[in-house]
């Protein structure tokens, strides 16, 4: 939370909520909107309607993977990070915008209360419960759910539903922004901006798009490997981006972010764990198969620290390293690299050969092996015993809980937030 | 907190008011109709008591029962005035009745 409010993107949002607020104050005084326990709970019901309903609109901003939103949160993972929060919030917000306009009526009128919240003659009103039930209805499958990523995808489109029902709502209601050109104008600018962006994710293309064919595809029992040779123009991109994949073939047609893991003069290859019930499949694809590839997206690079460095992969969290790691010749980067490839066992250790291969080349990068059934799971001692870790800069990437941990350990022994990296591959 | 935590306790919070609120507008509800029922059955029974053009409705203790109001709409007993019997004077001397006064 207190990452996501440090980035430009967050003092955006925040902005236009502010603004909101002020728009909304200017049309009456604040001092009469809350002079009384009726006008004031009314008040709130109102602003908590007006801001939740700014912060729907930015959620469908904050899904667009458009570069400069992208820019403003300092990688798309971070972006992710953000649409969670401040749906979420937008959610809260709009749950008890009613709740808040209701309870002026309590306790001195209880029947007018259930009247309020009941369907009635009145669309705009009606248009509101919809929404708000809608949304209900599929953020409780978001949340609480576990769906496979296409279901889960068509209950997230269908949000675009209950936002257009809350746009109608807002605009035929008699409330403020009825009664004020400012504030409509205001309103009607963000929700059109919400409602572009949610057109753009659901129905048009997002991003750079490469077309691309399969050149190989390698596997073993846990990983898989899918090298890509490119069609037409290549994708230029940076050692730890990753890229959005379709395959054109039946079963593959979700897109999915992978890490560009390899590097082979104009191919690209990514490394995957037969982990999902997509990505367990992803071995049965075949030389040939066109693919269409988006981005490339992330700000994970180790370049942008100009200092020692600890590497931490947990897992399949290896990829963005397996990247750095063979761009370090080129780049010639001077300081010193400590690698901890952190896995359950040495089975797990994929691409350990090259790895190990690259380490003797170059003197300044060392990897470490660290498999959880020797030496258990790796900690900030066994960081400062091994490698010391001031003045460092940390780059993680693994599961979060690991993530986190490690973070939250570091922060204590007084690294500096700012010297720890970390790639979240938690979003969907 | 996780923001799955902090969604959490709002849905509930709504659910919560959303139970509490249809629970009591339907006892205030109910409570409202029974009234104006038995209101609009007491305004009847006065109506028809003012068709009734009785003297004054006895008014019973228990006057807003069904029974009651139906005692009241007994129809009055009609009452035949008694005629008043015509004087003839007497002549005072013969004792015969006479005409003339």
């Amino acid at each position: 939370m207190v990452n996501i409010l440090r980035k430009r993107g967050t003092a955006i949002i925040l902005m236009l909520c502010i603004i909101t607020f002020i728009i909304w104050a200017m049309i009456e005084p604040i001092a009469l909107r809350f002079s009384d326990y009726a006008s004031s709970t009314h008040s709130l019901g109102q602003i908590t309607g007006l801001i939740g309903m700014v912060l729907f609109a930015w959620t469908f901003v904050l899904s667009s993977r458009a570069k400069w939103v992208e820019d403003s949160f300092d990688g798309l993972d971070k972006m992710y990070k953000a649409h969670h929060m401040i749906g979420s919030l937008a959610f809260v917000l709009i749950l008890f915008h009613p709740i808040l306009l209701v309870v002026k009526f309590i306790p001195s009128d209880w029947n007018l209360a259930a009247t309020y919240l009941w369907p009635s003659g009145s669309w705009a009103v009606n248009f509101g419960i919809v929404a708000l039930l809608l949304m209900i209805f599929l953020l409780v499958l978001t949340f609480y759910i576990r769906m496979k990523y296409e279901k889960w995808r068509i209950s997230h489109q269908m949000l675009g539903v209950a936002y257009v029902l809350a746009i109608i709502h807002i605009f035929m209601v008699t409330t403020d922004i009825s009664r004020s050109i400012p504030l409509k104008v205001w309103m009607i600018i963000i929700c059109l901006i919400g409602l572009i962006a949610h057109l753009q994710v659901s129905y048009l293309k997002l991003g750079k798009r490469f077309e691309y064919t399969v050149y190989s595809v390698e596997t073993n029992n846990k990983f898989t490997t899918i090298i890509l040779r490119p069609k037409g123009n290549a994708m230029k991109f940076k050692s730890g981006q990753f890229a959005y994949i379709k395959f054109n073939k039946r079963g593959f047609e979700e897109r999915h972010p992978f890490t560009i893991a390899v590097k082979q003069e104009d191919k690209i290859g990514f490394v995957i764990k037969n982990l999902g019930d997509y990505t367990s499949h992803v071995s049965e694809l075949e030389s040939g198969v066109t693919a269409d590839v988006e981005g490339p997206y992330g700000r994970f690079d180790y370049t942008q620290a100009n200092k020692d460095q600890i590497w931490i992969a947990g897992g399949i969290g290896i990829t963005p390293f397996l990247s750095f790691s063979n761009d370090i010749p080129k780049t010639k980067f001077k300081h010193n690299i400590s690698l901890y490839y952190c896995a359950v066992n040495d089975s797990e250790l994929v691409y350990w050969n090259e790895l190990n291969k690259i380490s003797e080349t170059m003197k300044n990068f060392h990897v470490i092996p660290f498999c959880a059934d020797k030496r258990g799971r790796i900690s900030v001692d066994v960081l400062e015993r091994e490698s010391g870790i001031l003045n460092k800069a940390f780059f993680i990437c693994g599961p979060p809980p690991m993530m986190q941990s490690l973070k939250d350990a570091l922060v204590k022994r007084g690294v500096k937030k700012e010297d720890i990296h970390r790639e979240d591959f938690s979003f969907k | 907190m996780k923001a799955k935590t902090w969604v959490g306790i709002a849905l509930a919070i709504f659910c919560t008011f959303l139970i509490v609120v249809y629970f009591m507008g339907f006892i205030v509800y109910k409570n409202t109709t029974d009234t104006q029922t038995l209101q609009a059955i007491t305004n009847k029974n006065n109506t028809l008591q003012v068709v009734a053009s009785t003297p004054e409705p006895v008014q019973t203790e228990t006057s807003n029962t069904t029974l009651s109001s139906t005692q009241n709409q007994l129809p009055p007993t009609q009452v035949t005035p008694t005629p008043t019997p015509t004087t003839i004077p007497v002549c005072v001397n013969c004792g015969r009745r006479s005409r003339a006064s």
